[in-house]
């Protein structure tokens, strides 16, 4: 039974069926058995009786005589009867008078002895039954006879063959005739099974179940289908919202970045112009304010940048375009791009990124990472030295970006990762608290990890470490 | 003196055509412009001299940047023009070997495609 629960839904309904019919069987074949041996005993009781009658009666002269040549005789006439094996007549007082014993047997069966009152009984091999013979009220004899059960025990077997015989066509019968009807009640399940691993795998919600069998399993592939109907729209629905938000990204992203491009263009264009009267003392005073003007759009263009990214990060729409490139070289470059705010904020930059570290990344990605990192550091890093490194490895490169500033808190170092995190006061150090988890996103899209060291007041080492070749990760 | 380098600029904000006109200009540079796609092939084709560079923004009104590019290709007076992509958008879907400058940019990015 237990090793039904595994077995498949044809399996199931076969076995069952089998299971139930043949218990159904034996149970009737066990009665009809019962019954038979039943109604046989009494019959061969009954039968034995009216040969102990018979022979009472034909006994009773031969006994009133004292002829026990005539009571013999009439005792071998039982000759004619194979199943009693041994008779005797006995005198009240418990003499034999006269016997029979079947020619097959060399000796008595050991007698029986029967309690009073009791006048049959069925030992383990043989029915022993008395009779009195009487004459005139007055018993002046008793009739042992002794009968066995061969005839019986053959009877049962034969029995017990037939049914067997029975159980076993009925058996091969009811195999073949389940083995087909569980069809009608196993296929559309299995249909239905058969859908519902379609969903599952391919998601494809337009498959339906057939509804064409009867009763509760039409119901379930009814149901079924409502269900997945259902599931289908929502998911177009679903679908439509994602192509809604996907546009709405992509005419965000031109809308805001479309008048920033004038903008920056032309404060960079009055800069140079600016620039190239700086004998004027309006010129001059002009100048700085455009250097002012010129930070903020840049300042601008990152939080934009920040924002849309946030939007595809979250949408997962943060598609990575690798290409061979020498992350090196492309530190160099932020870093001279950078030469300005660093001067600003008067951080010496110690550089070692002198031999080449090739890969296959994202270029322009690794260059918001590397800038983020960058900016962060003269941010916190209180204008002290900031110390950039990149270590080639034999499948890997470890970017290095290090201050001597605030530094981190233990308790806030896997903070800082998290979206909208800051381990400091809002108060004393502005942004959106975005930067290190895009950067997070962008360095784990690549496959790659990234980690810091800090103590507070000791500043804090930031350090990427890049597979050349991202494995099994979006590429 | 040689020839004045040409330049080609195909973007339907007037702001951006001006403004990239006034920077190309005080670089000593001679700047065409066109409102989209169309317009662009129109002055290309009816034109005496070819510029030596496009600066052609993707998203515009009556032919858009991929189809004048198509269109350019298929013209083999005008196919080898060297193209700048100057997008607001995505850079996914800029067809390959073809210089991008994604909007908003910095003059120095300008001039490094320029060549000064």
């Amino acid at each position: 039974m237990l090793r039904l629960a595994g077995a498949s839904l044809r399996r199931q309904i076969v076995l069952l069926s089998i299971l139930a019919s043949s218990t159904a069987l034996l149970l009737a074949c066990a009665a009809f058995v019962v019954f038979e041996v039943i109604t046989f005993r009494a019959a061969m009781v009954q039968s034995l009786a009216t040969h102990a009658q018979v022979i009472a009666a034909n006994t009773k002269a031969p006994v009133l005589f004292q002829d026990a040549r005539a009571a013999n005789e009439t005792l071998s006439a039982l000759r004619a009867e194979p199943a009693i094996m041994y008779v005797e007549l006995l005198l009240p007082d418990g003499r034999p008078f006269a016997r029979y014993l079947r020619s097959d047997l060399v000796a008595p069966p050991e007698r029986a002895s029967l309690p009073a009152g009791v006048l049959h009984r069925f030992e383990r091999n043989a029915l022993v039954l008395t009779h009195d013979v009487v004459s005139d009220g007055v018993t002046i004899a008793r009739l042992y006879l002794q009968s066995d059960l061969r005839q019986q025990q053959a009877r049962i077997r034969r029995y017990l063959t037939i049914t067997g015989f029975i159980l076993v066509v009925s058996l091969v019968a009811g195999f073949a005739m389940s083995a087909r009807l569980q069809r009608r009640i196993s296929e559309p399940i299995l249909g239905l099974v058969a859908a519902a691993r379609t969903v599952s795998d391919q998601k494809d919600f337009s498959v339906r179940a057939s509804t064409l069998a009867a009763g509760e399993v039409g119901l379930l592939g009814k149901t079924f289908n409502e269900m997945l109907a259902t599931l289908q729209s929502q998911d177009a629905d679903l679908r439509r919202a994602v192509a809604a938000r996907d546009e709405f990204l992509s005419i965000a992203s031109h809308e805001l970045k479309t008048p920033l491009t004038p903008l920056q263009l032309q404060v960079q264009k009055l800069q140079l112009t600016a620039r190239r009267h700086g004998d004027d003392p309006l010129a001059q005073k002009i100048a700085s304010g455009l250097d002012v003007m010129d930070r903020q759009v840049v300042r601008l263009t990152t939080l934009v940048n920040t924002l849309l990214d946030i939007s595809r990060i979250t949408s997962q729409q943060l598609r990575l375009e690798p290409e061979e490139m020498d992350l090196s070289a492309l530190v160099r470059e932020v870093v001279t791009r950078s030469a300005q705010e660093l001067r600003r904020a008067g951080c010496e930059l110690h550089l070692s990124a002198d031999t080449p570290a090739m890969g296959f990344w994202d270029r322009s990605r690794l260059d918001q990472v590397i800038t983020n990192l960058l900016s962060n550091a003269i941010k916190y890093g209180a204008g002290k030295p900031i110390e950039i490194s990149v270590v080639g490895r034999d499948d890997r490169v470890q970017l290095g970006v290090r201050d001597h500033g605030i530094g981190i808190a233990q308790q806030d170092q896997d903070r800082i990762f998290g979206r909208f995190e800051r381990a400091v006061s809002l108060n004393s150090y502005g942004g959106l608290g975005l930067g290190l988890w895009i950067v997070r996103q962008i360095v784990e899209a690549s496959g790659g990890t990234i980690s810091v060291e800090s103590q507070p007041g000791q500043g804090a080492l930031f350090t990427v470490d890049l597979p050349r070749r991202a494995t099994g990760g979006p590429s | 003196m040689n020839e004045p380098t040409i330049v080609m600029i195909v973007d339907d904000d007037p702001d951006i055509r001006e403004t990239l006109r006034g920077i190309l200009e005080e670089e000593g540079l001679q700047a065409i412009e066109a409102a989209h796609g169309q317009e662009a092939l129109d002055l290309l084709r009816g034109a005496s001299s070819l510029p030596h560079m496009i600066l052609l923004d993707l998203g515009m009104p009556v032919m858009n940047g991929m189809v004048f590019r198509e269109q350019q290709l298929a013209d083999p007076r005008l196919a080898e023009i060297p193209v700048v992509i100057i997008s607001a958008g995505g850079t996914s879907a800029v067809p390959v070997g073809v210089h991008v400058l994604a909007k908003p940019f910095r003059i120095e990015a300008l001039f490094a495609i320029l060549g000064r």
